[in-house]
């Protein structure tokens, strides 16, 4: 069971910051990327994206190049698997 | 990454990929490029999604592809460790996520040189990486018993350094060293930040995704700078050039066939 982790922009709201001031927030953090100018289709961020060490991986079963079913289970060594995500082996 | 198979292999670590490419895609892809290890179809991007590593400014025929990275995951399913780049574009090699993994399996080193009072050998996560790669250069440094040589942040004496000199072909990140032994000086009364017997300093280099290196070749030059020491006496600071050759790849433009590529 996956569940998401809690959102900054929510959590500011919990903290006590009026919607108004989160909206502000938001634009800020807008006009802050659009003046780095990062190339079209990536952004630039301090925090690495994804799942951090110490979290579960959430249940998966995927296909793979040979029409198989993978698991963690499946996949794994027994010292662990090595996941890479990559963007497209397509363009 | 083929190669990185048996390494990981070796090590009882697992290893396959994952795209929102379609299954028919990474067959073709797979061989096409001889690709053995799983490559995994998430064509919603669903578990892109679950991972957190969905890339959400993308669209059209990108949209749904994920940040390019490493998970590190234990068999019981927590993450060990992850290697993804704060700017999503950059990508770790293979190479380099072994050698975090095990730092002791160390390739691509030359042979050690004498210096005064050490010996230093240079390595490399990779030989060959394409442009937008991070990519590990580093030294081995071997002292001999009873030197030792002050680390970052010593006051009052020359801390050792690895300094790469600039260059247009890689955006060079931080040295890292490791963490010191501190060292009590009896004679002197105080207490350093030293290193001692055999470590390294690592220096990522991410190669650059506009620049063409003439021939494909970079060669990257620097600096080690230090002053060995033992416990009653300090050498003269030295200083030895170092250098690294890196074969830049071009990327595979290939596209999948009309039928199965992504459509806009």
């Amino acid at each position: 069971m996956w569940l998401p982790k809690p959102n900054r922009k929510r959590s500011a709201r919990r903290r006590g910051l009026p919607l108004a001031a989160e909206i502000v927030l938001i634009g800020v953090i807008l006009a802050g990327a659009a003046a780095a100018a990062p190339p079209p289709g990536e952004t630039r961020s301090t925090t690495p994206p994804g799942l951090h060490a110490g979290d579960n991986i959430p249940e998966f079963s995927a296909i793979d190049q040979n029409g198989r079913t993978q698991t963690l289970a499946a996949l794994a060594g027994k010292n662990g698997l090595v996941l890479l995500f990559f963007r497209s082996a397509d363009w | 990454m083929q190669h990185a198979q048996d390494r990981f292999r070796a090590r009882g670590i697992g290893l396959a990929a994952i795209s929102y490419d379609s299954a028919a895609i990474l067959r073709e892809f797979a061989a096409r490029q001889n690709i053995s290890y799983p490559l995994l179809s998430d064509p919603d991007s669903a578990l892109i999604r679950k991972f957190g590593v969905l890339n959400q400014t993308a669209t059209g025929l990108t949209a749904g592809m994920a940040h390019p990275g490493y998970f590190f995951i234990a068999p019981s399913g927590v993450v060990r460790e992850k290697f993804f780049e704060t700017n999503y574009a950059d990508r770790y090699t293979a190479n380099n996520v072994i050698s975090r993994l095990f730092p002791e399996l160390v390739e691509n080193a030359s042979d050690f040189v004498s210096l005064p009072h050490l010996q230093v050998r240079t390595f490399q996560s990779d030989q060959t990486a394409g442009p937008g790669s991070r990519v590990t250069l580093g030294v081995e440094i071997k002292l001999p018993p009873h030197l030792h040589v002050y680390a970052p942040g010593v006051k009052g004496y020359k801390a050792i350094a690895l300094v790469l000199d600039g260059n247009t072909m890689v955006d060079a990140r931080d040295a890292l060293y490791p963490a010191p032994k501190i060292l009590w000086l009896a004679a002197i009364k105080e207490r350093v930040p030293v290193f001692e017997g055999t470590f390294r300093i690592q220096q990522d280099v991410i190669i650059s995704k506009d620049e063409k290196p003439p021939g494909g070749k970079i060669s990257l030059q620097g600096k080690l700078k230090y002053q060995a020491c033992d416990d009653k006496i300090c050498f003269v600071p030295a200083e030895a050039p170092l250098q690294w050759q890196l074969e830049v790849k071009p990327l595979d433009m290939t596209r999948s066939p009309d039928a199965i590529r992504h459509k806009k």
